[in-house]
């Protein structure tokens, strides 16, 4: 995967007397004699580089970069002094254009490279809806990604408009395309989200550089590691739902009802909030007592909208689509969550009009 | 004549410049937002009450503030009133937001434009947290491998080795500051950035006891470190800054006011006003009907006549010949005008910025728009504790209306950004109208007729092959092109 050395967050606090040093004694004890020291110092200076990593904007809001930034294991700081090369990023790179640039074009040469794209890429009217900067002056998006990925190592789609459209796909009039769609001979890892969680996305990144290869992923090529579960499978709500206990607004929510009848799109959405939670675990959509808006799936926003109105009931997992028969036998083996899944599925069809009626106002306070 | 573009990275968002010259002196500049998303389009047809919730997905950096202004917008189409708390909550939220653009705009983004790190070698001082980072730096630069710091020397940068460190490491503190502002808006709004509990009607999150005390010892921290390091850092570059309190001029400043801090919003941390013409001693009244776009040097279609956002419209014209941005030419009374900090807290008549410009004998400048920053977030650090013991745990927080089948919203509120705005018309009970201007919007605007935008206007007279002064002066501004453009 990455070529620069095995495990580069290790060897990146050697200076270079300390290289010197330890290249010559390499070198000796290889049997090549002690000339060959600056020859080998040369490679491993290569070698203890941190990897070269780009972040290239499409149509993005900004909110990748702001949540990269919130990251803690490591820290955004730590991981620009110590763990990678951050050689360009619109965002936070030091530097005139002259430097920015040519630090691109040496990257790009040299291949073997990360590069994180988060915003959507546009392709309507050859791309005029989001031209980046180049070194030539203003370039459609598609192209300066294309130009900058083909010798990448590893390419990473960061939130929902770079891995699937996200909410750009909300007006047709743009026709984006998913990252992975635009370059086809790469495997390209989505990390959905709007925006991603910072360990969604840094977490992979550190991931490569530990382990030098890509992590597990799914049919969808996201991270299985963080990506696996429904949200509502690990919702701390689930007992409410189970119970039958929703809530009809956001009063009857702050004494922890299920927020199913608001319109949560926690069955339709695959991520590790729940347990992961949101800025060093303070909080979480559903923590805070509002919906999960689904921002983590695919269908984010054109096919959740409303948010307020209930999921479908062909959507509600278990009661939708396991038949019946496999909820008896669950029955039968005498498993606890069948026999709930059971209940929940007579509950859920009892009422009829819940997925096409949006839910009673009524002020319980 | 001629004519050159430049990129602006840092803030990023596919921003540059267009400068024309005469030799020695640029005559003139035009911005380009070159990316647009068009939220104006998004929304209509939608759930009114989806809004709140998709507003947030207009900017990553200013999402939690515009998610309240959309809420605002909704509530006053369905003329409610949210609760007290609803309202402390949405204030500590709005000042949050501020601090956390602030303190980001300029360690992150200006900065680093007045250090030279070639000099940091030559530091011979003790403090070991220094020293520690004096080694860092040195061994990454010994390698070719400091991106996405960058080593070079320039004109009017900090040469002091102790000095240019300590900056350094404040710039690598407050990437753990803005973490931990984000963790205290998370307590708030659910989490950051992409806020949840922002809903019309109020707040979803409760206020208990656990939520102030939290909320106190995170802030605590942050008022600490503002007080230890934003206004001195100022002053430790403020040899570099000089030349700039007589660059990167403006004469014309709007503030839509905001922040009530009382249930009707009588009184607000913000005021609502004018400057015109550069008389800084007048502050005028706002009138809401004298805001008119015009999108003639704009990637719209041009029908030859300006409109007021209630009437507003979004149809692209993207292969316009006479467009160069996807930002809309925004005036008031005709005029274009500077929204942001420094026309905040000259509406403010904020003292600290008033005797800095008297001290210094300068106008409004790139000088006092950086200062503008650090002033204003220093205001709002002291006040937060303020608002935040104003909550009343067990309170509610949300009241519950239902959507009208038709009615019209209308919020102007200062955000991080400036001065904010947004209409709405609901028929058959969804969105059928939906304009925005933010801050950048006004400060990014691109000509209207003979009258240059704030930025443009701004760059008149520097140095067209000084790229790096040209820089600083776009960067005074923390322009946003998400929120420009939307």
């Amino acid at each position: 995967m990455i070529s620069r050395g095995k495990s580069p967050i290790l060897s990146y606090k050697f200076n270079r007397k300390q290289f010197l040093k330890y290249s010559s004694a390499l070198s000796l004890s290889l049997g090549y004699g002690a000339s060959a020291g600056p020859k080998i110092a040369k490679a491993l200076e290569t070698a203890v580089q941190k990897p070269p990593l780009l972040w290239i904007e499409g149509q993005s809001c900004g909110g990748c970069t702001a949540s990269a930034l919130n990251s803690t294991a490591p820290s955004f700081s730590e991981l620009l002094l110590e763990m990678i090369s951050l050689r360009f990023s619109e965002s936070l790179s030091w530097g005139d254009n002259k430097t920015l640039f040519a630090r691109l074009d040496n990257v790009v040469k040299e291949g073997k490279h990360i590069v994180i794209i988060s915003g959507a890429i546009p392709t309507a009217e050859n791309g005029a809806f989001c031209k980046v900067n180049t070194k030539t002056g203003p370039a459609a998006i598609g192209d300066f990604i294309k130009t900058n990925c083909e010798s990448a190592s590893a390419v990473i789609a960061s939130g929902g408009c770079a891995s699937n459209g996200g909410i750009m796909n909300s007006l047709s009039q743009f026709k984006v395309t998913p990252v992975s769609k635009l370059l086809r001979n790469k495997k390209v890892i989505n990390i959905p989200g709007c925006p991603p969680h910072p360990d969604w996305l840094i977490g992979t990144i550190v991931s490569i550089l530990i382990f030098s290869k890509l992590p597990q992923l799914d049919d969808n090529n996201r991270p299985t590691e963080f990506f696996s579960q429904l949200i509502h499978d690990n919702c701390p709500r689930r007992g409410s739902f189970e119970a039958g206990d929703f809530a009809e607004s956001f009063n009857g929510a702050q004494s922890g009802k299920c927020l199913y009848k608001l319109g949560c799109k926690g069955m339709r959405t695959h991520a590790d909030c729940p347990t992961r939670k949101w800025n060093q675990k303070q909080n979480w959509c559903i923590q805070s007592n509002s919906l999960c808006i689904g921002c983590a799936s695919e269908d984010f926003y054109e096919k959740l909208d409303p948010l307020f109105s209930p999921v479908a009931q062909k959507d509600i997992p278990v009661a939708g689509k396991v038949k019946a028969r496999d909820i008896g036998k669950a029955v039968l083996i005498g498993t606890g969550a069948g026999i709930a899944a059971n209940e929940a599925a007579k509950r859920l069809h009892g009422r009829k009009t819940m997925d096409s009626e949006p839910p009673k106002e009524i002020d319980e306070r | 004549m001629s004519a050159r573009t430049i990129p602006i990275t840092r803030p990023g968002g596919h921003l540059s410049v267009e400068v024309q010259d005469k030799g020695e002196k640029i005559t003139g500049s035009r911005v380009s937002v070159n990316s647009v998303r068009a939220f104006e389009l998004i929304a209509i047809g939608r759930d009114p009450k989806d809004l709140p919730l998709i507003a947030s997905r207009i900017c990553g950096r200013h999402g939690s503030s515009l998610s309240v202004c959309a809420a605002i917008a909704l509530e006053s189409a369905l003329g409610m009133e949210i609760t007290e708390n609803a309202r402390v909550l949405r204030n500590i939220l709005l000042g949050l937001d501020i601090m956390h653009s602030h303190i980001r705009s300029f360690f992150l983004q200006m900065l680093p434009d007045y250090l030279d790190l070639s000099v940091i070698s030559g530091y011979s001082g003790k403090d070991p947290s220094l020293v520690e980072l004096k080694k860092q730096l040195e061994n990454l630069v010994s390698a070719s491998d400091e991106a996405p710091f960058s080593v070079q020397k320039g004109e009017n940068k900090i040469t002091d080795s102790a000095t240019v460190l300590i900056l350094m490491k404040h710039y690598s503190e407050a990437l753990d500051i803005l973490n931990q502002i984000s963790q205290a808006m998370a307590m708030v709004g659910g989490k950051a950035p992409g806020p949840s509990s922002i809903v019309t009607g109020g707040m979803t999150i409760k206020v208990t006891l656990d939520l102030v005390n939290k909320l106190i010892f995170t802030t605590r921290k942050l008022i600490k470190w503002v007080n230890n390091t934003f206004l001195s850092d100022i002053l430790a570059i403020a040899p570099s800054l000089m030349p700039f309190g007589k660059v990167g001029l403006s004469d014309n400043f709007i503030s839509f006011g905001g922040m009530a801090l009382d249930r009707l919003g009588d009184k607000r941390f913000f005021d609502r006003g004018i400057i015109a013409d550069g008389d800084l001693t007048t502050i005028l009244n706002m009138e809401r009907n004298e805001i008119n776009e015009s999108v003639e040097n704009s990637w719209f279609q041009w029908e030859g006549k300006k409109r007021h956002p209630v009437d507003g419209r979004t149809r692209f014209e993207a292969d316009k010949l006479k467009g160069y941005s996807f930002t809309k030419s925004l005036t008031y009374r005709d005029k274009m005008m500077e929204s942001g900090p420094l026309a905040r807290m000259l509406i403010k008549q904020d003292p600290t910025l008033l005797k800095l410009s008297q001290d210094l004998k300068i106008r409004p400048s790139a000088l006092t728009r950086i200062a503008s920053h650090a002033i204003e977030t220093k205001l709002i650090a002291e006040s937060l504790p303020d608002w935040i013991i104003e909550l009343k745990p067990g309170e509610q927080t949300f009241k519950n209306k239902s959507t009208p089948p038709f009615a019209e919203g209308i919020s102007l509120l200062e955000t991080a950004d400036g001065a904010t705005g947004m209409w709405i018309r609901i028929e058959k009970s969804l969105i059928s109208h939906f304009q925005f201007i933010s801050g950048s919007t006004w400060n990014l605007s691109p000509r209207e007729k003979d009258q240059a935008g704030p930025v443009e206007r701004s760059l008149v007279g520097l140095d067209p092959k000084e790229d790096l002064d040209i820089l600083r002066v776009v960067r005074s501004f923390s322009p946003c092109s998400a929120c420009s453009a939307h």
